[in-house]
């Protein structure tokens, strides 16, 4: 090899360019330093500012709420003042308009207490209640004081004049106020004639609350046993007014529906446990099944109301009375645009100027002067007894005047809920479906499961079959066998394709025992819930015909019933004497 | 409450009348027990009846 000879290079250039380069990669370093510790402190810096701008939010959230609440306490102080101002003004107009009202109301209550109690001659309250109308040039209670006077004095024509005056003023409310007084002093005969014009000037699309006690009281017999049918016929003729309207018929029997369908019960959760698992027709079966089960429900109902007795209560006496009461202390119509706003005003006082929650109140007060259909009133009596405080025989009114109502309601309950029955009901057993009817295709069905199951089971089987993997590992051992008589190795090789192969059949073997074991024990198993189903099914249809048979009882309690039983003591009577 | 003992469609003339003079007898009953005696001892034989003048509804919708 021949010699070579490198020269010696002289790299002190590059050794100096490096150290400078080295020298300005630490300047940098150090300027980089300087520059992080300068992003570090600006860095503290916005922090810092950042705390001082949400603290600056926090400040100003606190400042607009405290700023927002003294605006708020500002108008509620200003609505109070308002309200206060406004208050002594309506007052002094009441007083100014209506203050001899006040002092009639109060001389009524006087005298009412006067005559109850005999401590007054009858002389001192003619002449207090004289002076009172001079008073109350146009208000009705004050003539209906002397009538009072005048009827306690015998004065017959003072009497009548005074009635007619106050009749004049106020037709309704004189009505009222006679038909309570005369029922007060037992005076029964003149009682019911002044209810019957009462009621005769009520709408019955739209009766006042104390309609509910005064129904009762007459239906209870209160009013005498005339009023019981006088009232009762004028009060069937409300029905027979509202009947014109278009579409009553139609809205009574949707709202009779749905007063029955409340009344349905939910099915015992344990019954029917198989069909409940395993049918997917379940809901509407069950659905079904109440509203069958409803019939017997309804029937018990109306057949506790109607063979209850008829007990009249002093308690409904006592309501009466309490009427009477309300009726002197109530304002008059004149009166009420100035008595709502002073009772706003007072309301905004006493929420301490909160005008919405004042508004509220009022609205929640007014709910009590809703006027009530008359229909809705019954069925109310009828359905809801205890919400309605509707009496036993208040009860049986409502349902004689409803009955026809009720029956419709009813038959289209039935006819709804015999249309819902689903004829054909589902099986499911994991992935196997079947339909019956009723229980009866037993055989048809066990036959069809097990054909499911004979499919699945060859599927199984099938899946089970040695693979390819096994009959090539037959192949190549029955090949290295071959090849494998000269060459150790590929004996060893053919050995274990050929284990591998035997594994495999003897594996397939035993799986396909278990398969046929498994699906006999499936198909045992699935047997007997589709058994136990169609026990259920059987069970079902049987329960829902004798449910449903349930259904005429209704019409064989309610047709006999006429508007007019309602006046005697029990259903039992009433079918005899009518 | 169900009432099942008392029947319903069975009552004979005689039992639905005496039930009805139960009745009679309970309201007439309740009427003297909330009559006020006082002021029924104060009114004169005669009562005080409204005229049989056509009563006119006090509103009524369309």
């Amino acid at each position: 090899m021949a010699d070579q000879v490198v020269s010696r290079a002289d790299l002190s250039g590059i050794n100096s360019s490096l150290r400078s380069l080295d020298h300005s990669l630490n300047t940098i370093s150090n300027n980089l330093n300087v520059v992080a510790q300068q992003v570090a402190a600006v860095s503290m810096q916005v922090s810092s500012v950042e705390q001082q701008v949400e603290m600056t939010k926090n400040d100003l959230d606190r400042l607009a709420a405290e700023f927002r609440e003294f605006v708020r306490q500002d108008a509620l102080h200003k609505n109070l003042q308002l309200a206060e101002t406004r208050l002594v003004k309506i007052r002094q107009e009441l007083e100014n308009k209506f203050g001899h009202y006040e002092e009639v109301r109060r001389r009524a209550i006087g005298i009412l207490q006067a005559v109850d109690t005999s401590l007054v001659r009858k002389e001192t309250i003619g002449l207090a209640s004289e002076e009172q109308l001079l008073a109350a040039p146009r208000y009705w209670l004050a003539p209906c004081l002397v009538a009072l006077s005048a009827w306690l004095n015998d004065n017959r024509e003072l009497a009548e004049r005074a009635v007619m005056e106050a009749l004049r003023r106020d037709d309704e409310k004189t009505s009222l106020f006679f038909a309570l007084v005369t029922r007060r002093g037992g005076r029964f005969r003149a009682s019911s004639a002044w209810l019957e014009r009462y009621l005769g000037q009520q709408d019955p699309n739209e009766l006042k609350r104390e309609i509910v006690v005064l129904v009762d009281a007459f239906a209870n017999g209160i009013f005498g046993l005339e009023a019981r049918k006088r009232c009762g016929m004028l009060i069937r003729s409300w029905l027979e007014e509202l009947s014109q309207k278009p579409g009553f018929v139609e809205a009574q029997r949707e709202q009779w529906k749905n007063a029955l369908r409340a009344k349905a019960a939910a099915l015992d959760p344990t019954k029917f446990p198989h069909l409940r698992e395993y049918s997917p027709t379940w809901p509407q079966l069950q659905q079904a099944l109440e509203g069958a089960h409803l019939h017997d429900i309804i029937y018990q109902y109306f057949n506790f109301i109607l063979t209850q007795d008829v007990v009249p209560t002093k308690d409904l006496a006592a309501a009466v009375d309490q009427l009477l009461d309300v009726l002197v202390r109530e304002f008059d119509a004149e009166e009420l645009p100035l008595r709502r706003e002073e009772r706003i005003n007072e309301l905004i006082i006493q929420q301490n100027g909160d005008r919405q929650a004042a508004e509220q109140l009022f609205a929640n007060e007014r709910v009590v002067e809703e006027r009530l259909d008359f229909t809705q009133l019954l069925t109310n009596f009828a359905m809801y007894p205890a919400e309605s405080k509707a009496s036993v025989a208040t009860q049986k009114l409502a349902v004689a005047l409803s009955k026809d109502w009720i029956l419709e309601a009813h038959r289209d309950l039935t006819a709804e809920n015999r249309n819902a029955v689903p004829l054909d009901i589902e099986i499911t057993v994991d992935e196997w479906k079947g339909v019956s009817r009723d229980g009866g295709n037993e055989a048809e069905l066990v036959e069809q499961l097990d054909r499911h199951l004979q499919e699945k089971k060859k599927e199984a089987l099938k899946r089970n079959r040695p693979g390819f993997m096994n009959w090539l590992s037959l192949a190549a051992g029955l090949g290295f066998l071959w090849f494998g008589l000269e060459t150790r190795f590929l004996l060893v090789v053919s050995a274990i394709c050929l284990i591998v192969f035997v594994y495999g059949q003897i594996k397939s073997a035993t799986n396909k025992k278990k398969i046929v074991r498994e699906f006999a024990e499936l198909f045992e198993n699935h047997k007997q819930i589709l058994l136990a189903v169609l026990s259920d099914i059987v069970d079902y249809r049987r329960e829902y015909e004798a449910a449903d048979a349930n259904a005429v009882l209704i019409g064989e309690l309610l047709e006999p019933v006429t508007p007019d039983q309602y006046v005697y003591s029990t259903h039992d009577s009433a079918r005899t004497v009518i | 409450m169900v009432n099942r003992v008392r029947p319903i469609i069975h009552a004979s003339p005689e039992a639905a009348a005496r039930m009805q003079e139960e009745l009679d007898r309970k309201i007439e009953e309740v009427q003297k027990q909330t009559t006020d005696e006082s002021l029924a001892r104060s009114f004169p034989d005669w009562d005080l009846n409204p005229p049989a003048v056509l009563v006119r509804r006090r509103s009524a919708k369309p």
